[in-house]
Order: C-alpha cells, then structure tokens, then sequence
C-alpha cells in the first residue's frame, strides 16, 4: 500500500483557484484529515480543482467523500472540478459496484 | 481478551442460542427449507466470526457442521434423528468453545474429537448411490433456470468500522451472473455534517443469475443482521435482456431515489406481455416485493441499561425534592415547570422500563431443549406447549426466574409425567404435556406450569411430613396445607435421588428464589390428574407508582396499583367494630388496624383512613393514619438486617430526604390473616 499524499496549493497571485492533489492509497482509515482540509478549502475558496491523477486505490469513503464536496460546493455555488484518472481495476470496480457514471459526473 | 472477542463471545452466545432454537424447530418440522437455511447462515457465521475474532477451535468445529447443512440445504442429506443429535450435541459444545482455551481440557477436547468423527462419518455417507441420485435430479430441475433477483442492501452506517468494504460485497454479488448496479448515494450529507467512517450508500441491483437465492444470501451473511437487506426473486427469466426493461429502469432510477416495487412489477408485466406474444410459453411467478430485515433493534449492553435505571430512580427522587420545595415555598413561577418535569420524568421511567423489559420466550428454548433431552433419557413422550411467550418481564426478573423454572419443569418431568405405559393403563394420551402459560394480571406477571402426570400423592406428603416431624399425625390439615408443606427447606418425598431432582434441595429453593424476586408461588396438585404451579411476579423490580400514607411518625409506601379506594372514617367505628368487619358502600369489608398491627403507640386521630386494597379476588382494608398523596416510590434494598420482613419490600427516599417504607400489601394480609 502506498501512502497517502496530500496538499492544497495555495493560489497563485491573481489566481482564486485552490488546487488540491491526492496520491496513494485512500482509504476509510486516512480520510480524516482530508475531510477537514476538504472543509477549510470549500471554506476559504470559490473554485476548487482536485487532482486525483495520482491516486492508485479507493474505496467507498473516498467516494462518499467527493460526492459530499461536490454537493456542498453546488449548495454554496461554488465551483468545483475533478480530475480523476484511475487504474484499470479500480475502473472496473467502479463499473461493477455503479459508481462510473456517478465519478464521470463529478 | 480484547474488546473484539468480548463483542464476538456475546455475538456468538446470541448465534449459539438461536442456532439451538432453530434445531428444535427443524426436529419438528425437518423440511422447512427456511430453518435448514437459517442452521446454516447461523454455523456459516459462527465459523467466519470465530476464524476473523481468534476462536480457530470454534471456526475448525463448526466447518464441517456447517458442511453437511450446506449438503442438506442443497437437498444432498437429509435431516435425520442422528443428524439432529450431532447438532444439539455440537451446540453444547460449541458452548464450551466458547472459552479459548477450552480444548486445553482433556474432557472437552475428547468430546471435541468424538464429535468431529460423527460429522466426519455423516459427510461421508454423501457419497452414496442414493445421494448422487438424488444430486443429478436437482442438477437437471436447475438446468435453464436463469431467473431475476432484485436485491435491496442498504449497509449499516457503521459497516466500515470493523474493515468491511462494501464495495468488495457488490462486486462477490456480481460475480454471480449478470448484473445492473444502481448505487443511492442521496443520503450522503454536507461537508460540515460528513463523517469519512460512516456508510451513507445503499445500492439497488438487478441480477441474472442461476444460482440459488441462498448464494445470494451468503454473499451478505456477515453483515445481513445489521443491514437492511432484501432479496426478492421477481422474474423466473433474464429481463436484463429486454433492451425495453434495460432502458426502463436506468431512466427510473435517474427519476427515483428508490425503485417503486409495483412500478417494477408492472414492467415485468410488459416484458411478459412481450415474451407472450412472440409465442413463448412462459409461466412466469412473480413475487411481491417484501421489506425484510429492516434494523429493528440494536444491542445494548446490560450495564448500560442498569446505568440507565439508576439515573431514572435518581431523577425521579430529586424530582421529588423538586415537588415538595415548590409546595413547601409556594414558588408559583416553578409551579408548571416542576410539573412538567414531573410529566416527563414519568414517561422517561416508563421507557426506561421499557427498555429493561425483555420477552420470557428467551429463556423459553432451554425449557424446550431440557424437556427433549430429559425426554430422551427417560424414555418419556412428553410434549411441552407455551403459551404467552411475548410477555415481558423486568431482565433481572427473567435472571432470578430461569433456575426455579427449570426446577419446576425438571420435577414435572421426572416426577410428573408418567411413562408410556403407566398413561396408558391409567386411561391418559400416551404422550404427556407440559403446558407453561405467561400472562399479565394487573400489575403482575403470571407463569403456570402444569403436567398432566400422575399427581403429588397427598397421603404420601403427610406421612413424610409426620416422619421428619414437621407435623404432628393427630393435627388435621387441609389438601392446601399439606401441599404447601412442599416448600419447607429438605423436603422431598422422592423415592430416590436422580441427577434430575429429589436431592432434597428442590420446591424450598424455588419458593426462596421467588420470594427474592418478590413473587409469590403456590402449588394445586389432583392424583392422576396433574400439577400446576403458579408463580405470581411484580412488573418490575426497582420503581413503584405508590400512595404515600403514614401511621404515628412513619411514612409508608403502598403499591398503588393494589389501591381500590380510600375512605375516611371515625377512630371509633374501628374500635367497635365486631371481627374487624367493616361496612363499606354496603359491603362487609374484613380490615387490619395497622397501627396496632405494627406495634405502633401514640394516640390515634380522630379520623382515619381505610385504604381498601385489591387482595386476590378480595377487597380487604388497611386502616392508616392519614393519606399524603401518589408518589413515586424507588425501592432501595433494606439489607441483611431486614432480610426476614417479607411484609416490607423496601424502602424509598422522600422528597425532604426522610425514609419511607415500601410495604408488600399481598404479603401483610398474607401474614396477618394466618396471625389472626
């Protein structure tokens, strides 16, 4: 298992976008902290961009967990893009348990 | 011991009894398709638990049992008499693996051995001739038998906590067939109300598969107690293959947050119609849609629940003081709120109690197995019916009630019901019964147990009676009387000493069992005819609606619920009433002048009150000072020093923090009328 890495990018001068990029492993066992640094970005900035480019495993929480970001930044009209980009197992895990059309919307 | 394997002994003792319920279920019925299915589900997660919690000799033992009900679950091996006693004896055993190192003891561990060799040689009787026939014809009845199941599986919010990934669990239901996954992630919440340990998906799937529902079933087995799962087979065919279904239900599902059973209904319907009229001859079943397993109930350890109760009695007695500073002060700004308190502390008791109340059918199963085994022994044909078995008691009445019933039914069996043979000379069915009926009488819980075996033989009491000079052989005694003798400490007229009863410790130890429970016990018993045994119990043990009385300087508690009316009378009309009769709304009323009955001395009042109790089917009156009102009364325990005043249940703190007795009423008149 890989470990999780995670930053926030700080905007650049001029730049309202806060970029936050995720690799390794995510799991239900280290996504405490992501959910508070989810919740002071959502907080702090109007468009939010997450970059999960790296990220080689996750499971239903990581989900749950995007789905949550995704519908407070819509409740708040902010705005927010994912960019996912993920294995070929974990793609067909997605396609088997339904949730490939629910990431591709995000 | 960890707190895992702390949680999975009380898990499994849950599973171990209910497997031992479902055994004594499946004896009686041995093709009800459901109990095989649930002995299995219940060994299926006995191995898996015990394999995951560090109980290997529990998940070893259990491997092959549950074998051989996969073989009978799949119509390989039948249930027979052998069969069933390899399980009761498994389920005893299983009992005592419980214990890690359980098998460190030579004599469970020979047992071990010699169970396993019986599982072992019934596994091996499968490769009979019989068997394999009875293999190919289920092979050939499940040939071209592709049907549509809908599954419903909604995980528990905590499904994670203990590492299972759901994801993994729709993916094992996949690989069963052909599969449309519809996950409902619409309870997923705000950031700021997100908690990354909970599951907030439920998932809506459609399969096509050939298997039977009971792999379905053990795709979810570890999980399906706290899940809210429902399997429904809705089409005995592939309707994924419909492209009209297919497309029916992905736009249903982008419209709903739930699929509507009679909506799916109907477009099955339509994909028979179809199939219909390309001239197919279909004889589709389909089956309504059933919410099952929906989480009813939750487990609670009972220390929560006696943390619970202590704090309701420390509630009710501060609230209380509440009341009595508000009147005392006449604090009108308080006057609602402390009502109000009142009110809802009333109906946090009442739940509270609630919660502690659990039904008698749970001790019911171990009556059921002793009588069977017993049975066996004594090459009896006994038949044990119950009736009532929802009826709930306060859980530290159940704990205090389960030895003197097993006694009672011990003895009923061993004593009562009579061999085969002896009935039938005597004119009886050849088998016996034992009947035990629960109901709620006032503010009581009754429990009869009755046999119809041959009866205590009265003559042989007496003699016993005047033999261990218990009573003299020229005193006259009632039936009542001599059969009341029973409960007297080493009294036992058994003939000899089985390892059943009759070791002389029997009748005297239910009634001292009863009576810590604040019960009553009484016993009618006709030659030939039979034995009945009544036992006679308060709702619960700790909180009491009473009425607050007091006689000279000592407040009293009487049981409200026993309370039928109050009347104010002249000190006088006591004085010369002729044997303590008194006229009442035209009623002759005996009464008990309490404070001479209590030895009390001071001067009476002028007037005082007859409290007309409920008393069997009688109004009897206690004669009291004066009358301060309701209160709710938590009993407290007196101590040693009080042990042997069965008239007083206990005592209850005031308000203003003084004592009040708490008194038995049943138990004075009891006492009183046998002085007097």
């Amino acid at each position: 298992m890989r470990d999780l890495k995670f930053k926030i990018q700080p905007p650049k001068k001029g730049d309202k976008i806060a970029r936050l990029y995720l690799a390794g492993d995510l799991s239900v066992n280290n996504l405490a902290d992501m959910v508070i640094k989810f919740r002071e970005a959502e907080k702090d900035y109007d468009n939010i961009e997450i970059n999960l480019g790296e990220v080689a495993a996750f499971d239903l929480a990581t989900i749950q967990l995007l789905i949550s970001m995704k519908k407070t930044c819509l409740r708040h009209k902010k705005k927010v893009n994912f960019n996912i980009d993920i294995s070929k197992d974990l793609t067909k895990l997605m396609n088997i348990t339904g949730f490939s059309n629910i990431i591709k919307s995000l | 011991m960890d707190s895992f394997q702390k949680k999975f002994i009380e898990e499994a003792t849950d599973l171990i009894n209910n497997l031992e319920e479902a055994v004594l279920n499946l004896e009686k019925n041995s093709t009800n398709n459901e109990l095989i299915a649930e002995v299995f589900r219940i060994m299926h997660s006995l191995k898996g638990g015990g394999g995951m919690f560090g109980f290997d000799d529990i998940s070893n033992f259990t491997h092959n049992l549950e074998t051989i009900y996969d073989e009978v679950r799949n119509g390989k091996l039948k249930v027979t008499d052998d069969l069933l006693s390899i399980t009761f004896s498994s389920v005893d055993h299983l009992r005592s693996l419980l214990d890690p190192d359980a098998l460190k003891n030579k004599q469970i561990k020979k047992n071990n051995d010699i169970l396993l060799g019986r599982v072992d040689s019934v596994l091996k009787s499968t490769d009979s001739s019989e068997t394999t026939q009875i293999e190919e014809q289920i092979e050939e009845q499940d040939k071209n038998t592709q049907q549509t199941i809908y599954i419903y599986f909604a995980p528990n919010e905590s499904i994670m906590d203990n590492g299972t990934n759901p994801l993994y669990l729709i993916d094992e239901l996949c690989s069963l067939g052909a599969s449309i996954v519809f996950p409902r992630t619409s309870k997923v919440p705000m950031l700021s109300r997100f908690n990354s340990s909970k599951c907030y998906t439920a998932w809506e799937v459609f399969l096509v598969t050939e298997e039977h529902i009971n792999s379905i079933h053990d795709v979810f087995i570890f999980v399906e107690d706290e899940s809210e799962l429902e399997i429904s087979k809705i089409a005995d065919f592939d309707t994924l293959s419909n492209e009209k279904f297919n497309k029916n239900i992905h736009s249903l599902y982008s419209e709903k947050n739930h699929f509507d059973p009679t909506v799916i209904k109907s477009l099955i319907d339509e994909v028979i119609e179809e199939r219909k009229s390309k001239v197919v001859n279909v004889n589709e079943k389909l089956k309504i849609f059933t919410k099952e397993n929906v989480i009813s109930s939750i487990r609670v350890s009972s220390d929560k629940i006696d943390q619970l109760m202590n704090l309701v009695s420390e509630l009710v007695t501060t609230q209380a003081s509440l009341s009595l500073y508000v009147e005392e002060n006449q604090v009108h700004a308080l006057n609602q709120l402390s009502e109000n308190i009142e009110n809802i502390t009333r109906q946090l008791r009442d739940t509270a109690f609630s919660i502690s109340l659990i039904p008698i059918e749970t001790m019911l199963t171990r009556f059921h197995r002793l009588i069977r085994d017993l049975s066996s022994e004594f090459s009896k044909n006994i038949d044990f019916i119950t009736e009532g078995a929802e009826t709930e008691l306060d859980k530290t009445l159940i704990q205090g009630l389960t030895d003197p019933l097993m006694h009672i039914i011990r003895n009923s069996v061993d004593h009562g019901i009579e061999p085969e043979e002896d009935r039938i000379k005597s004119g009886k069915t050849p088998q016996g019964m034992i009947y035990l009926k629960a109901f709620y009488s006032g503010a009581n819980v009754v429990i009869k147990i009755q046999d119809d075996g041959r009866g205590i033989d009265i003559d042989r009491v007496r003699q016993k009676a005047i033999e261990k000079e218990l009573i003299s052989s020229e005193a006259k005694y009632s039936d009542k009387e001599i059969l009341d003798l029973i409960f007297i400490p080493g009294f036992s007229t058994a003939q000899k000493v089985t390892d059943v009863s009759g070791r002389g410790v029997g009748m005297d130890v239910v009634k001292r069992k009863i009576d810590e429970i604040r019960g009553t016990v009484d016993l009618e018993s006709k030659e030939n005819v039979g034995t009945t045994i009544t036992i006679k119990l308060p709702l619960t043990l700790s909180i009491i609606d009473g009425l607050l009385v007091v006689i000279g300087d000592t407040k009293y508690v009487l049981p409200l619920n026993l309370v039928e009316k109050i009347y104010a009378y002249e000190h006088n009309e006591f004085e010369n009433a002729f044997n303590n009769i008194i006229i009442v709304d035209g009623e002759q009323i005996p009464f008990y002048y309490l404070r001479d009955e209590f030895n009390i001395s001071g001067k009476p009042l002028n007037v005082e009150q007859l409290v007309l109790v409920k008393y069997e089917e009688k109004r009897i009156g206690l004669v009291v000072d004066s009358v301060i009102g309701e209160y709710q009364a938590v009993l407290k325990p007196l101590g040693k020093l009080y042990k042997n005043h069965e008239i007083i249940s206990g005592a209850t703190i005031l308000g203003d923090g003084t004592i009040a007795l708490v008194l038995d009423t049943n138990k004075i008149i009891n006492e009183l009328s046998f002085k007097n």
